[in-house]
């Protein structure tokens, strides 16, 4: 006998995703979900933008890992609140588990920006919906242009993409040209940010960007 | 192992149908997912036949089929099925290379082959 069902595989995860954005709906809560490879400058871009948040917004975050709190021990110096989930061996942060670590921070808080970020992957994040308002692409330019191709699930669906290390741009053959024009192609629309973290530089726009994002909320 | 999230979806949805039909065993498990969908039909299968091991599931073999390329034409606006695998895609309506496409990141269960 053949059964026709034709329903989502992933609909727990989706049902967790909407209570999260209730939630945050409720509180008028941004949350933007960081994505990119080990290495390509997700924690390194969330501290230069909570340097420069500072007194404007509220912010939180949520740290995804497979091991360690090293990330959390490093937003903790910025004076913010942050929870770190391990996830132990799931290689992306699921909705079930990013409503446990609103909660938790949310206990005794508000915040005005949750800032989410992903396990280090480029593959898996982009599939689990978690209930953010904005997934955030990071790419650094020790990467490769090549990536966006490789990985367009993740780069189709970004609502910016932010490229990093910018400094290290020139001994790399990392052409920013073709990656805009490869990005373009799989998004017409989404901004893109050039910048180096740790210097500073391009994080204005980046900045701007995040208030936009904020404004549309409220 | 995205896979493993995967299979506890699909489990719970199996759970669900044999609660509505009559069934003692599964045979197989039709999966739809779209193109770029980074799932593999062998890692799918690998994770199921551990967790289902004992149970009613356990002889059933997942398959995968993929969905149909959508893609957007910014030109003329109209939606179509990519058919052509060249690395420049056009417009099926109106020519235009100013074409996007449209990533389905869904994973569906499409189908159930049941005794």
């Amino acid at each position: 006998m053949e059964i026709k069902v034709m329903n989502k595989v992933l609909e727990a995860n989706d049902a967790w995703a909407q209570e999260n954005r209730a939630l945050l709906k409720k509180g008028s809560v941004l949350m933007v979900n960081l994505i990119g490879s080990p290495g390509s400058g997700k924690t390194a871009l969330l501290e230069a933008t909570l340097d420069r948040l500072k007194g404007k917004f509220r912010p939180g975050v949520i740290e995804g890992d497979i091991a360690t709190t090293k990330d959390a021990e490093r937003i903790q110096k910025k004076n913010v609140p942050v929870c770190q989930i391990n996830t132990g061996t799931a290689c992306h942060l699921d909705a079930n588990l990013v409503n446990s670590a609103i909660q938790q921070i949310s206990a005794d808080t508000k915040f005005d920006i949750i800032f989410v970020e992903n396990i280090g992957n480029l593959v898996c994040p982009a599939e689990f919906d978690i209930g953010e308002r904005a997934k955030i692409a990071v790419l650094s330019v020790t990467e490769g242009d090549d990536k966006i191709e490789k990985y367009p699930l993740l780069f189709s669906e970004a609502k910016a993409l932010v490229i990093t290390k910018m400094t290290l741009h020139p001994y790399t053959n990392f052409n920013l040209d073709q990656a805009e024009k490869t990005f373009r192609k799989l998004n017409p629309t989404a901004p893109i940010y050039r910048v180096d973290s740790l210097k500073g530089d391009g994080i204005g726009p980046w900045m701007e960007f995040l208030s936009t994002l904020r404004e549309e909320i409220k | 192992m995205h896979e493993v999230s995967i299979v506890e979806g699909l489990i719970s949805l199996v759970e669900k149908q044999k609660k509505l039909h009559q069934f003692s065993r599964v045979l197989e498990i039709k999966v739809a997912c779209g193109t770029y969908n980074c799932v593999s039909e062998e890692t799918l299968n690998f994770c199921f036949q551990t967790v289902s091991k004992g149970t009613y599931m356990e002889k059933a073999v997942i398959k995968i089929h993929r969905l149909p390329e959508n893609w957007s034409c910014l030109s003329c606006k109209s939606d179509f099925v990519r058919e052509d695998k060249s690395n420049d895609p056009v417009c099926i309506k109106c020519g235009s290379t100013q074409v996007v496409p449209r990533l389905n990141s869904e994973i569906y269960l499409d189908n159930l082959e049941v005794e």
